[in-house]
């Protein structure tokens, strides 16, 4: 079936004296083989790719904006830890205290 | 990828648009869901609950796709094949 309709886009093709095989090309040779029936559907997936490329682009646009989004999330997450770090140290010494407290029960 | 390749390995295709192995893919998706509900409708006729290959047959082509038929000089060796079927 694909050769069948490769041939036939080719042989349309060369009547327009075009060197490449393009999907008007394809869309003609259905109608002239008979598959008519097709072409609709075969030209609403054709649209559909269209779409898709665009799509495709518009999301390695994405991807990059990602990139930099990361980076600041990068600098906010050192400035987390340096916080975590200062409240490790004071939950240290409020960690000592404790002790102290425990202790002072005991005496 | 393989449309493509199928498609040049014609040798009198040349080069062939991006899109265009979209388009020849959607086609064959619509060809084959004919060509199963053809087989369907005479795995009916015949009583089967199940299809199998011996409904698949030159009627189901020679009544539904008449331009394949022109295609198919000798009926007598069709055979579900589709390597068969379809190398010219």
């Amino acid at each position: 079936f694909i050769n069948l309709v490769s041939s036939e886009s080719n042989e349309v093709c060369n009547k327009e004296e075009r060197r490449t095989i393009a999907p008007e090309h394809v869309l003609k040779a259905l109608g002239v083989l008979g598959f008519g029936e097709y072409i609709e559907e075969v030209y609403a997936a054709y649209e559909q790719h269209k779409l898709e490329t665009m799509q495709d682009s518009l999301k390695g646009a994405k991807w990059s904006n990602r990139a930099e989004m990361t980076e600041e999330e990068a600098l906010a997450e050192q400035q987390r830890m340096f916080a975590e770090a200062r409240a490790r140290m004071n939950g240290g010494a409020i960690t000592s205290k404790q002790p102290d407290a425990h202790q002072s029960l005991e005496s | 990828a393989r449309i493509k390749k199928i498609m040049q390995a014609d040798e009198d295709v040349g080069k062939i648009a991006l899109a265009v192995p979209v388009l020849v893919s959607k086609a064959l998706e619509l060809f084959l869901q004919d060509l199963c509900d053809r087989t369907y409708e005479i795995t009916l006729q015949r009583g089967a609950k199940t299809m199998n290959s011996l409904h698949l047959n030159s009627e189901t082509i020679y009544n539904g796709f008449p331009i394949i038929r022109e295609r198919i000089k000798d009926l007598q060796d069709f055979q579900p094949n589709w390597l068969i079927m379809y190398r010219k």
